[in-house]
């Protein structure tokens, strides 16, 4: 197993944050979204157009060229610019990416995004929820999926739920403690998604949709994009906003598949985790406050055991016992989430844990000095994973 | 249900004499003539050691279930819910998914025997599992 070279640890830093109107948003596009989120943040760095020589970024499934259309909408030539293909791990990789770009040689600042018009395209009337499928039809698998009855993210990622259950005794409790622990943090974001509190009878009473998940497992369905800015931690000390280092990084895919072995209970975040921990030299008990990509509850479960924030099998009585809370000892998802706040892929959870170590918020909902933060990226259904560890700057 | 329609496979080069087998009732895994390993989806190399050499081999069809799940919610017409989909250890070593035939969902486990059955679909004959 390598790992990343450590002295590209702290050499680079995230400098703006940028994001879209969030939730519902009639008439959005994808690209019209992640314009809006980069502009946003291009100007939280207080830096400009002539600055920006990078984009990697990631759109919806139908769009091949996402980021030439983005460079396009944005008037940018970039000395280097991609898309990404490893679904929800693709935010965090671009900025890995871009780290690496950089250090190459290849370019200085680069815009990192992802945009979606998920909630218009499949929601936004009772015609688009039966007929329109997120992902392009082309893009599925041609066999051994859909004739078996198995469709959609919800039914691979419960087959997880249901395996960890009868392992390990995790039971609708735990997975519940999980999503009502990320409402009450939405409550606390005037753009989250979900207005409304989640009390544990309430989850248990949710409409079932793949067991072991009900819709208060299932992330939302969200309109939205957020983008950031990357450059050298040398550059970053003369911009406007309190730097924050990209202290680590890791990337693994259990590519075999989620059926193959114990992928579905040891996944991908073990081995992407580590690396991450061994560039930043840190562990897990140095994070302050982590972000993990929750496009359901067991994923979290999971990866509080696979990122060794508590053993194997343990995630279910971590969860419960209040460790996700504000005030816990591992205060996670405190923008709600992709459960509550809204599912741009991964984008918020970074956009948040940069915000946590620039201590931007109010004490309802600062992380108390937070130094050190954990985000994570899960995605291609279930096989990719990637995993950033950030630390606040200046000083 | 006139004009609703099951989705069925469509298979690559690699998985044709699969399903034409299937259509024969009859179960076929791919095992490597080099180092005896079997795999599946089927593919033109053994994915252990990467070999070209391999034949096809009637499985026993006897498996236990690593996952299961029960769909509720519908999310196709021809898949009237509520009905249990797994993923299959089979004894030969690969897992697999397939529907888990079954009324009582209450007696589906994690590591239940399992045999294989066939369930029938658009002129196609599709794998399938039911409790042994």
């Amino acid at each position: 197993m390598s790992n990343p070279n450590r002295t590209l640890s702290g050499k680079y830093a995230i400098v703006g944050v940028g994001q879209s109107d969030l939730g519902q948003v009639p008439g959005s596009s994808s690209l019209g979204l992640l314009n809006e989120a980069m502009h946003n943040a291009v100007n939280d760095a207080g830096l400009s157009k002539p600055d920006i020589d990078g984009i990697i970024c990631r759109g919806p499934d139908d769009v091949y060229t996402h980021h030439q259309r983005m460079g396009e909408l944005l008037g940018i030539d970039a000395q280097f610019s991609t898309t990404l293909d490893n679904g929800g791990a693709s935010q965090i990789l671009s900025i890995i990416l871009a780290v690496m770009a950089i250090d190459a040689g290849m370019c200085d600042v680069v815009l990192c995004g992802y945009g979606r018009d998920s909630w218009s395209r499949t929601h936004r009337d009772t015609t688009a929820r039966m007929s329109v499928p997120l992902v392009p039809p082309e893009q599925e698998r041609s066999e051994f999926n859909a004739e078996m009855g198995m469709f959609g993210a919800v039914g691979m990622h419960a087959l997880g739920a249901s395996r960890h259950m009868a392992l390990y005794g995790t039971s609708k409790d735990h997975l519940g403690s999980i999503a009502v622990a990320f409402r009450e943090h939405a409550l606390r974001n005037p753009a989250a998604q979900m207005k409304q509190p989640l009390s544990m009878e309430k989850y248990h009473s949710g409409r079932p949709i793949v067991d072991p998940f009900n819709m208060y497992d299932c992330s939302l369905v969200t309109d939205g994009a957020g983008a950031v800015v990357v450059c050298s931690a040398e550059r970053a000390k003369d911009l406007r906003q309190i730097p924050v280092l990209i202290s680590g990084f890791g990337t693994f895919n259990n590519l075999r598949g989620w059926y193959y072995d114990e992928h579905m209970t040891d996944t991908a975040a073990r081995r992407s985790g580590g690396k991450a921990f061994s560039m930043a030299g840190i562990g897990p008990k140095e994070i302050d406050t982590a972000q993990l990509y929750d496009c359901f509850t067991y994923m979290v479960l999971t990866q509080l055991e696979d990122y060794g924030f508590c053993a194997k099998g343990e995630g279910g009585p971590f969860a419960m016992s209040g460790a996700l809370g504000l005030d816990g000892a591992l205060p996670s998802n405190t923008s709600g989430g992709q459960l509550s706040e809204g599912h741009v892929e991964g984008m918020l959870q970074i956009l948040e844990g940069i915000r946590q170590l620039r201590h931007s918020y109010g004490p309802d909902r600062q992380v108390s000095d937070a130094q050190w933060a954990l985000v994570s990226g899960h995605g291609g259904n279930t096989v990719c994973h990637s995993s950033l560890i950030l630390q606040r700057g200046g000083a | 249900m006139s004009g609703v329609h099951r989705p069925v496979p469509r298979p690559s080069p690699e998985t044709v004499p699969f399903w034409e087998a299937c259509q024969q009732e009859r179960f076929l895994l791919p095992r490597c003539s080099q180092c005896g390993s079997f795999w599946f989806p089927p593919t033109a190399f053994c994915p252990e050691c990467w070999s070209p050499n391999w034949d096809w081999h009637e499985a026993t069809g006897l498996g236990s279930l690593h996952s299961f799940v029960i769909f509720r919610r519908q999310y196709h017409p021809a898949f009237v819910t509520p009905y249990a989909v797994g993923v299959v250890h089979l004894k030969e070593g690969p897992n697999i998914l397939g529907r888990i035939l079954t009324n009582d969902f209450e007696k589906l486990h994690v590591e239940m025997p399992l045999t294989l059955m066939w369930d029938r679909a658009e002129e196609w004959v599709i794998p399938a599992f039911q409790s042994f």
